[in-house]
């Protein structure tokens, strides 16, 4: 937990709000409360911070579960704890199919909540953690020459020095000079790690 | 004349003239009375010297003064009244001689023969004659005697009155004024009294009047004498004119046939029902609506074996309250048998027609109506009224303990997280008895929240049943359902509903309910707006596999203030709502997996938009 992390609460009912947001600043983190879910949406700032969403499900306007499928598109990493007065399975079901963390019944036990608001921001800081790296991978990729990129998919792809250069039509020595700027662009301590960056990148996308 | 010179004196003369035993008189031309024998002194007692000087006429009579005395020829005077000198008078006949006298003037001699007893009897039969002809015309009657061998007919001055003819117009005879048309019938009335088939010879025929037209005539006529071959010869009878009464009647039967064709155009039948004999007449109308033919029900039967058994008792008591006086009009609305042996409505309809002795009803027409298929119908809605309305209530009662649950579950949740927000704040070393208490507080809050909880699912599973169910079919039975509601409001119910839909998966009752709500919702929402009042019910397929439902209105629409908590329990805006309908229709939108949700529409007014995910295989595998 550190200082900086942010909960958006969204909730018509006016002391659920104020009483969810007062037991989540216990946590040591910032909370904003939004009275609907479209004052949250016109909050892009608050979205692309947040490491926690709670939201009630049945709200004037657009309700909990629309809300879902809207941020799904705005790609916003903070995962979402409904919090419901009114929820039947098939709610629950079609929330947590979405990717919700959890889907707690009001009243609830505030310590279910406070769990689950810190899984949450978890789960948010290694999201924007592995955002960091990839961004950062992708912005030393993008460093790599046209033919240093040749280079590097044939050494993913497992092959020898040589067999590259057969490939590409160029010699051993200029393989190996690539290779060697490649490690040296990528920051990669060896070729397992520069491997692993490359695979780990292709697998997010 | 010679013979009186043969009288050797005056006393000769007055000797015979004295026995004469006829009443004589000797005239002078200027009609004075010379002389008068014995027998005349006797029968108009008077003396000899008394009578002679006076007028003739003063003793026989006026007719005496207007013949010539001593014309040529004797003449004979009818019957006339003779006076006696104490006034009393005789009748009697007078003939009237010439006697010349050779150098003297003319003397007459009138020889009286009094009439007696014989013409006494012909006075007493005319005036006996006179008497009835006057009755017979006081009546109006024409009286006619008619001479079948001469054919002399003779017509009573009444009789010619009522053809116009004035009293000298000649040959008159009735055969020959009757209408062309009537003629074969009138004779063939005639003949068969005649050849003495009928009692009495009666007819009706048209006569020519004096001014071309024809007047209608009743006859009756009796035949006086026939000859010794059996042969008739005379007959007597009236005439007496019908023109007026006939008229009536036929006015009457037109203006019945028009009102019998006026009833039976508009379908419905007819009965006339004798209430003396019991007697009941069906028009084939009315035969035919319970499917008899027309030769069917004639006679010998009577209401009750027509009218159902449930209702025999029912409609003979409105029968019977109507004949007692109970209102204007019989008016029932019964079961009666067809000759299939089914029962079909019919609407009765009757009034008494006529009043018989002792003022009772005697005759009672009416009219019969096919009213089954409005019957049925009314059935039907009313059944499926009821149906809807039934389940409203259990609907109502189940949605609004839900809506009511998710309202205490707000307060609730804060109660819970006040408390334990407390708890957190006291820290390590909280003042005795404050820790336990707001224990006390969160826990009951959870209790509190797990028996709203069961409530709900408690309410929700005794009356959803979910299964496939055409949203189209919901809108359009529901618009049938608040038609009348509607056309009472003037208002327009249009649907545009995209054909096709699939199936969404939904308890029926709960989307009924909703679905009506919502259109009653628009209905009243243009109560008081003066504008077109147009309600739109429309859906459609969205892509997000769901479909949408918008019902708009054009009335005031909703506020933001209002809107803010338009679909909260308890909150309304009509003067006499509850507030709690939209907070129902978003419970069960809800409980399909859907939202509820409202605009405002671009025409202006609110426009209520639902949508409910369609039906997927397996989502019925729930709790």
């Amino acid at each position: 937990m550190t200082g900086n992390d942010l909960v958006c609460v969204v909730d018509d009912d006016e002391m659920v709000r104020l009483s969810v947001g007062l037991l989540i600043e216990t946590l040591g983190v910032q909370v904003r409360s939004y009275a609907s879910c479209l004052q949250l949406i016109d909050d892009e700032a608050s979205l692309k911070l947040a490491g926690c969403l709670v939201l009630d499900v049945r709200m004037p306007g657009i309700g909990g579960l629309e809300m879902q499928e809207r941020l799904e598109m705005l790609r916003v990493d903070a995962p979402i704890v409904f919090i419901s007065g009114h929820g039947d399975v098939p709610m629950v079901v079609r929330a947590m199919r979405a990717g919700a963390l959890d889907f707690l019944q009001k009243p609830f036990d505030e310590q279910l909540l406070l769990d689950r608001v810190q899984q949450a921001i978890a789960i948010s800081a290694r999201r924007r953690r592995e955002r960091v790296k990839r961004a950062t991978i992708e912005a030393r990729l993008a460093t790599l020459t046209p033919r240093e990129r040749d280079v590097l998919e044939g050494i993913v792809a497992g092959r020898q020095n040589k067999m590259i250069a057969e490939d590409l039509g160029i010699s051993m020595k200029t393989v190996e000079q690539h290779r060697a700027r490649i490690m040296e662009k990528m920051h990669a301590a060896s070729l397992a790690e520069l491997v692993r960056h490359v695979t780990e990148l292709q697998r997010g996308d | 004349m010679h013979f009186v010179s043969d009288f050797a004196s005056d006393l000769d003369y007055r000797a015979v003239f004295d026995a004469a035993p006829d009443p004589t008189l000797l005239l002078s031309a200027d009609g004075l009375v010379c002389d008068a024998n014995a027998s005349a002194l006797a029968l108009y007692g008077y003396r000899r010297d008394e009578v002679r000087g006076l007028a003739a006429a003063h003793l026989l009579g006026d007719d005496i003064r207007r013949v010539d005395l001593i014309a040529e020829i004797p003449i004979a005077l009818a019957t006339a009244t003779h006076r006696r000198r104490d006034g009393s008078t005789f009748l009697a006949e007078t003939t009237v001689t010439r006697i010349r006298r050779p150098g003297l003037p003319a003397l007459a001699l009138a020889l009286v023969r009094e009439t007696g007893e014989q013409r006494c009897t012909l006075d007493r039969l005319r005036e006996a004659e006179e008497r009835w002809r006057f009755a017979l015309e006081g009546a109006g009657d024409g009286v006619w005697d008619w001479n079948l061998e001469t054919n002399e007919f003779y017509q009573s001055p009444r009789w010619r009155e009522m053809l116009g003819y004035d009293g000298d117009s000649p040959d008159l005879l009735w055969n020959r004024l009757i209408h062309p048309d009537d003629k074969q019938y009138v004779f063939g009335n005639l003949d068969a009294y005649l050849r003495g088939e009928t009692p009495l010879y009666q007819s009706e025929f048209r006569l020519r009047c004096a001014d071309g037209g024809y007047k209608w005539f009743a006859a009756r006529g009796k035949l006086l004498s026939r000859d010794a071959s059996g042969k008739p010869l005379r007959m007597l009878g009236t005439h007496r004119d019908i023109t007026e009464s006939r008229r009536m009647m036929e006015d009457l039967r037109a203006s019945e046939q028009r009102w019998q064709f006026a009833l039976e155009g508009h379908g419905d039948g007819l009965w006339d029902w004798d209430l003396v004999s019991g007697r009941l007449v069906l028009s084939p109308q009315f035969k035919q609506i319970l499917g008899y033919g027309p030769n069917d029900l004639e006679a010998g039967f009577a209401w009750d074996e027509l009218a159902h058994p449930d209702e025999r008792a029912r409609t003979r008591a409105l029968f019977d309250g109507y004949l007692a006086g109970a209102g204007p009009l019989l008016a029932a609305e019964t079961r009666m048998r067809c000759k299939d042996g089914s029962y079909r409505w019919v609407a009765l309809r009757g009034k008494i027609m006529e009043f018989g002795s002792l003022n009772r009803p005697a005759r009672m027409i009416g009219t019969l109506r096919d009213i089954d298929d409005i019957k049925q119908r009314e059935g039907r809605e009313r059944n499926e009224q009821g149906q809807l309305a039934h389940a409203g209530r259990l609907i109502t009662l189940g949605e609004m303990a839900s809506a009511l649950a998710h309202e205490l579950n707000q307060p609730l949740t804060a109660i819970r997280n006040f408390s334990a927000l407390g708890l957190r704040r006291l820290g390590d070393c909280p003042p005795e008895g404050v820790k336990a208490t707001l224990e006390i507080i969160a826990e009951q809050a959870m209790r509190a929240g797990e028996i709203v909880r069961r409530v709900r699912s408690f309410v929700r599973k005794g009356e959803l049943s979910f299964a496939p169910v055409q949203l189209n079919d919901v809108v359009t039975d529901m618009c049938r359902f608040a038609e009348l509601d509607a056309l009472a409001a003037g208002v327009q119910v249009v649907r545009e509903l995209q054909p096709d839909l699939p199936p969404v998966d939904g308890d029926r009752s709960s989307l009924d309910q909703l679905v009506m709500n919502l259109i009653k919702n628009g209905i009243e929402a243009m109560a008081s707006i003066v504008a077109e009042r147009r309600l739109t019910i429309a859906t459609a397929l969205r892509q997000d596999e769901s479909i949408e439902c918008r019902v708009s209105d054009r009335g005031s629409g909703v506020s933001d203030k209002v809107r803010a908590s338009l679909f909260a329990p308890f909150v309304t805006t009509k003067v006499d709502g509850v507030g709690l309908g939209l907070a129902i229709c978003r419970t069960i939108v809800e409980n399909h997996g859907g939202r509820l949700w409202v605009e405002a529409n671009p025409g202006g007014g609110a426009c209520f938009r639902f949508v409910v995910p369609i039906a997927r295989k397996g989502q019925h595998d729930r709790e």
